[in-house]
């Protein structure tokens, strides 16, 4: 690791590293308002590893970053709720102070690492840009810096690699440098988006060890954000599922995995291929797709694509509700492992069935 | 493996499709050129789906595209029945291609975003002179993918990537045909869709009769649909072998490899089945690929026999084949 050793803001302070309330980012189209992000709220301690899944529109990548202060101004319709990252309110921080902050507190990583890095600057530059900037380093140390970080994030002989440019490498070796350059002032919180979806699965497993390993040994909080259960169910501690703008379910890994209360994380869950089973084993499909969010549905947002949903669910949102285990929350009324909507309100189960589709 | 040979092919009357000794090269410039796809040999049967997998560059889309003759392949066989497609040219080409179609990765970009639904899916049919009846063909078709006939009236980018997709798989059955290439079918798609259309292509297979070659990266998506699955690394086959066996005991240390990469919710449970068998390195160039095996720069049990001599496909349990030196032991 870096040799210089890296004072906490403030080692005595208790609570959560990053805690999230509330959370509302609501985007101006020519079709209306879209609701991306529509009240989200979590906390992530030092050292912890937090997933967030969803499907394409569900609001992931929105909701990261929102957290980096990154969304375009001009098209935003409301912006709301609480962003507090070791004590301080991000919100309330002018965008010169978010400059300076983004990096050396928050640092992210991007899907495409070609289409991240800038292809005409060689990625020793790149990784040395942010060391200058924020830490006013000379060329020299910033570039013996750099070296030092590319060893570090698995790349072999950096000292050759810090003078190329990005198109001579490897895509897994790009997601690399990227990594290191989110790395290089380093941040206590890391936000990965889709970090290994343009990459092959075997160089995937080496870059998911990789954020791992430097989770432990730096103390990092990570936030891992995937369309992939899979992917983000293997390493976080704590799994948040998205639909349509909203947490929907939320717990540790293990439980969210073998005890889905939720019917969509459930539908999920089921939907996806499975290994240990056999072959041409019936899929089974969530019917429908994922609601406009110009106008999403009254009630619970996933009523419409659920067989469990009842009339309660088209009327009114569910909140999130603790499962017996505080640290698992749900936003259904209806959840699995209960009496599903039309049985919990006594109507004959046939005839909402024509309804829900 | 990266080996070649011919052991696993079937003497049987049902056999649909038999490439042999496939090449394909792409010039590079300056006189070198990209092996994409080097001595590849395998057969599918009737009503079989054969699964090709494999990592980006090992070149199954490109044994796809030589199966279609897009572009012809530059050395081997590919027997369609009874015929040569390779020896085909010009007109008599283009009058067997119903017989064997494809589905490509990206649904919304494989459509003319200019045109209705409707014209789109007719479109091979009055290539064919066939359009006579083309409308209450077309109508049948969509019906039967999932499509609202009403959708036939949009054009692409009013529909979403799943719906997309059932455009591709309409287009492709109106033609009647025996053979179906999936090349990355569901890639793009969010996992509730890919559902959806895994599920409609079984349920096609069973109602046309097809006969199926499924290509992915995704092992998870190829085991669910195949019956057989061959797996690829830079231009060569490793193995091939009943989808099941192959997955419950794989022999080539590649697919060891790539199937104890996937991620899986409970990591444990995978490295107690297939060993901490993760691959370090990086693919070479498939413009001066390794000698003797292609897979030994890489390969854990590599030894100087690899480097010398390529291993040729042997049968080392019934109807799985394994091109390697040192297979994995069960």
């Amino acid at each position: 690791m870096t040799t210089a050793v890296r004072p906490r803001w403030d080692p005595d302070r208790s609570g959560p590293l990053l805690e999230v309330k509330n959370l509302v980012t609501h985007f101006r189209t020519p079709r209306g308002v879209v609701r991306a992000v529509d009240g989200v709220s979590f906390t992530l301690d030092s050292g912890r590893m937090l997933g967030i899944v969803g499907e394409s529109g569900s609001g992931k990548t929105v909701l990261s970053r929102a957290l980096l202060g990154l969304t375009p101004r001009a098209a935003v319709a409301r912006q709301d709720g609480s962003i507090v990252f070791d004590g301080v309110d991000l919100r309330g921080m002018e965008e010169r102070e978010l400059r300076q902050f983004r990096g050396t507190g928050i640092a992210m990583i991007f899907q495409d690492p070609m289409t991240a890095l800038n292809p005409v600057m060689k990625v020793g530059r790149q990784i040395m840009e942010p060391l200058m900037h924020h830490y006013g380093l000379s060329k020299r140390v910033a570039k013996n810096q750099a070296i030092e970080l590319l060893g570090q994030v698995g790349i072999p002989s950096p000292h050759r690699r810090v003078d190329e440019y990005p198109n001579q490498l490897s895509g897994g070796m790009r997601q690399r440098v990227m990594i290191a350059i989110a790395l290089s002032c380093e941040p206590r919180l890391l936000i990965a988006d889709e970090p290994t979806t343009a990459l092959d699965v075997t160089v995937q497993a080496q870059i998911l060890d990789l954020l791992q390993s430097l989770q432990t040994e730096r103390d990092m909080a990570i936030i891992l954000i995937s369309h992939d259960l899979n992917v983000v169910g293997g390493r976080a501690d704590e799994v948040a599922v998205m639909y349509a703008g909203q947490i929907v379910e939320r717990g540790p890994a293990a439980e969210l995995f073998s005890t889905a209360r939720m019917p969509y994380t459930h539908a999920l869950l089921r939907s996806s291929p499975r290994l240990e089973d056999p072959s041409h084993t019936r899929l089974s499909a969530i019917a429908g797709r994922p609601p406009d969010l110009h106008d999403p549905p009254t009630g619970c947002r996933f009523n419409p694509r659920c067989d469990r949903a009842g009339e309660r669910c088209r009327a009114e949102m569910p909140p999130l509700i603790p499962d017996d285990d505080f640290d698992h929350v749900y936003r259904c009324w209806y959840p699995v492992g209960g009496p599903t909507g039309p049985e919990a309100e006594g109507a004959p189960v046939g005839s909402v069935e024509g309804a829900t589709r | 493996m990266a080996g070649s040979g011919t052991a696993q092919l079937r003497e049987r009357d049902d056999v649909l499709l038999r490439v042999e000794h496939l090449e394909v090269e792409f010039p590079a410039g300056r006189g070198q050129k990209v092996h994409a796809v080097s001595d590849v040999s395998f057969d599918v049967v009737e009503g079989e789906t054969l699964g090709l997998v494999g990592e980006s560059g090992c070149g199954k889309s490109t044994t796809g595209r030589a199966i279609m003759q897009l572009p012809a392949p530059t050395r081997g066989s590919i027997r369609f029945r009874e015929r040569d497609l390779t020896a085909l040219k010009g007109e008599a080409l283009r009058r067997a291609r119903p017989d064997f179609q494809l589905i490509f990765q990206d649904p919304i970009s494989s459509l003319n975003p200019r045109r209705a639904i409707r014209d789109i899916v007719a479109e091979p049919l009055v290539i064919q002179g066939r359009d006579d009846n083309a409308r209450h063909l077309v109508n049948e078709v969509l019906s039967t993918v999932g499509l609202d006939p009403e959708a036939g009236d949009r054009r692409p980018h009013q529909l979403s990537g799943g719906q997309c997709q059932r455009v591709s798989i309409a287009r492709a059955l109106v033609q009647d045909p025996k053979l179906l290439i999936c090349d990355e079918p569901v890639s793009a798609l969010d996992v509730s869709v890919q559902a959806q259309i895994l599920n409609l292509l079984e349920d096609m297979k069973a109602r046309y009769g097809l006969t199926m070659v499924f290509i992915s990266h995704d092992l998870a998506v190829v085991k669910n649909i195949s019956d057989r699955v061959a797996v690829m690394y830079l231009g060569k086959l490793c193995e091939i072998g009943p989808a099941e066996e192959l997955y419950r005991a794989p022999l080539h240390p590649y697919t060891n490899a790539l199937l104890a990469s996937i991620p899986a919710a409970d990591q444990r449970e995978r490295i107690r089945v297939n060993g901490n068998g993760k691959l370090a390195g990086e693919l070479p160039s498939p413009i001066d690929p390794p000698s003797g095996c292609r897979f030994r720069t890489r390969c854990p049990r590599a030894q100087d026999v690899c480097a010398a001599e390529e291993p040729l496909m042997r049968e080392l349990r019934p109807g799985q084949f394994v091109a390697c030196h040192f297979p994995v032991e069960s």
